[in-house]
């Protein structure tokens, strides 16, 4: 397989996890490259969060390993630093506005660039000027926030639990539109979704998670 | 460079929440209270009184307890898992992460200090005497029992004023406070990181509640007990003072030492565990 410089690829390997006596994960495989998008479906409480943790690093595995651009995770590699991502409930500042709590997270990396975050701020549909603290936002606002929040270092890999919670049906148009445009950005985007259509219009490749095992439902 | 950074940034979330704003309630009600006697003292004189009151209302049991309530309430935050430090940590790394959350610990003990310290001075603030010089009021009260009639429970001691200036008791009060405060603050991110957020909690108390069996042993055994309870030794103001012939606080270089070795343990400790920790998320707000 050919690849370039900026290119991202991961694999699992017969991953397994445990939680006291509750197995999981059981022996996950998966093998994932820049340019693609891949969904993930699954019932609640089927393992895709826990999956998602791992390969983010916040989570380790007890068997199998996880490698990204051949690196092993846990070892030779402690976090996803180059991941922008989505897991569980979007976690802001509650009293802070959107634009500051981005703010704030965007010079963790030595980066301050105000035109630049506003510009991202209109990109997931808010206004980038409300002062309105982050806990007076609706559902949908929030999670507006959080995929911004994902995106606004336009990192190399995207790992996004339920990205659409939340949004109406213009929200979810505008941010299918914008996955589908990094992923013509050579972005590789692991997204999980309750939501078929979803699935259908974006995921080049799907899989079903079932008690924590996981199998390729097509692509 | 970068985690300079981060920890001056993380430093900001842990001194400007609200956990910080009742521990600023707190101190502003402890303050005023403890100090009130001493202000209508200098009034009824009409004396200036020194702004150095801060290491003597230390030495007053309850204040002092109140004060480390304060401070593990005020850490009662540990161990910063809640869903705004996973955006940190994914952008940071586990290490850098983990040395932000220590020097934020490391800022905020501080400004604990001080912000103890500045609410026994404001409430004095017409009547201070800014000088490095105890001055007459100071004085007079520590060696008669001028303050007893206004039932203050701040003892002033006399020795101290010709072992230290007001500058160096602050400075070393401060020094000591600080680094007694820090140690709480990682002794509970290491109890919640190895144990559980309730052990943390415990842990923190039980430095906090080493006091009382320091300050109500017999003297004999008062001074043994002292070199291993750092809790006790904000009352720095005490050190030149014998107790049944016994100086029973340990000396200013042992409680750095002890202090500083005791913070660097529990770093490498912490940085070892957060290593292969694994991650799980709250929903609490900072």
């Amino acid at each position: 397989m050919d690849r370039n410089k900026g290119d991202y690829y991961i694999e699992v390997s017969h991953v397994s996890k445990r939680f006291g006596n509750t197995q999981v994960l059981k022996d996950v495989s998966l093998n994932c490259e820049s340019g693609k998008i891949y969904g993930l479906v699954g019932h609640n409480g089927s393992g895709k969060t826990v999956l998602f943790k791992i390969l983010c690093g916040f989570l380790s595995c007890e068997e199998g390993t996880v490698k990204v651009n051949g690196k092993v995770m846990g070892k030779e590699k402690d976090m996803l630093t180059e991941a922008g991502i989505i897991i569980e409930d979007p976690g802001f500042l509650r009293t802070w506005s959107g634009y500051h709590n981005l703010e704030f997270l965007y010079t963790l990396r030595n980066k301050k660039n105000k035109a630049y975050l506003y510009a991202v701020m209109e990109k997931v549909g808010l206004n980038p000027g409300m002062i309105r603290p982050v806990e007076k936002y609706s559902l949908g606002m929030r999670q507006r926030l959080a995929i911004a929040q994902a995106i606004m270092e336009d990192p190399g890999i995207l790992i996004l639990d339920e990205p659409m919670n939340g949004l109406d049906k213009k929200g979810v148009e505008e941010i299918r539109a914008l996955l589908l445009k990094m992923k013509e950005e050579n972005k590789l985007i692991i997204l999980a979704s309750h939501n078929r259509e979803d699935i259908q219009i974006l995921c080049d490749e799907v899989y079903e998670m079932e008690e924590g095992r996981l199998r390729k439902l097509c692509g | 460079m970068r985690v300079l950074q981060y920890i001056w940034k993380n430093a900001g979330l842990k001194i400007f929440n609200s956990k910080m704003a009742a521990f600023l309630l707190l101190m502003l009600v402890a303050g005023r209270t403890f100090v009130n006697p001493l202000r209508q003292f200098s009034a009824e004189v009409d004396y200036p009184v020194s702004w150095c009151v801060f290491p003597f209302v230390l030495c007053s049991f309850t204040y002092l307890i109140l004060f480390w309530f304060g401070v593990i309430y005020a850490n009662s935050d540990v161990p910063f898992m809640q869903h705004v430090n996973m955006y940190h940590t994914i952008r940071m790394g586990r290490r850098r992460w983990v040395l932000g959350q220590m020097g934020g610990i490391f800022f905020r003990s501080f400004v604990l200090v001080m912000i103890a310290a500045v609410f026994t001075i404001l409430p004095l603030l017409p009547e201070v005497e800014w000088s490095n010089e105890w001055g007459k009021l100071l004085r007079t009260a520590a060696s008669t029992n001028g303050l007893a009639r206004y039932q203050s429970s701040v003892v002033l001691y006399y020795d101290i004023f010709s072992e230290f200036t007001p500058l160096e008791l602050m400075a070393a009060v401060l020094l000591i406070g600080t680094l007694t405060a820090a140690l709480i603050g990682m002794l509970m991110f290491f109890f919640s990181l190895y144990c559980n957020k309730i052990c943390a909690a415990a842990g923190g108390l039980a430095l906090a509640i080493g006091l009382f069996p320091v300050l109500n042993l017999h003297p004999l055994l008062r001074h043994k007990l002292a070199w291993f309870v750092p809790t006790v030794w904000a009352e720095v103001a005490r050190i030149a003072t014998p107790d049944h012939g016994y100086y029973w606080l340990p000396p200013l270089w042992y409680m750095i030492s002890f202090l500083v070795l005791g913070i660097g343990i529990l770093a490498a400790l912490i940085l070892h565990k957060v290593r292969g920790i694994e991650f799980q998320w709250e929903n609490e707000d900072m």
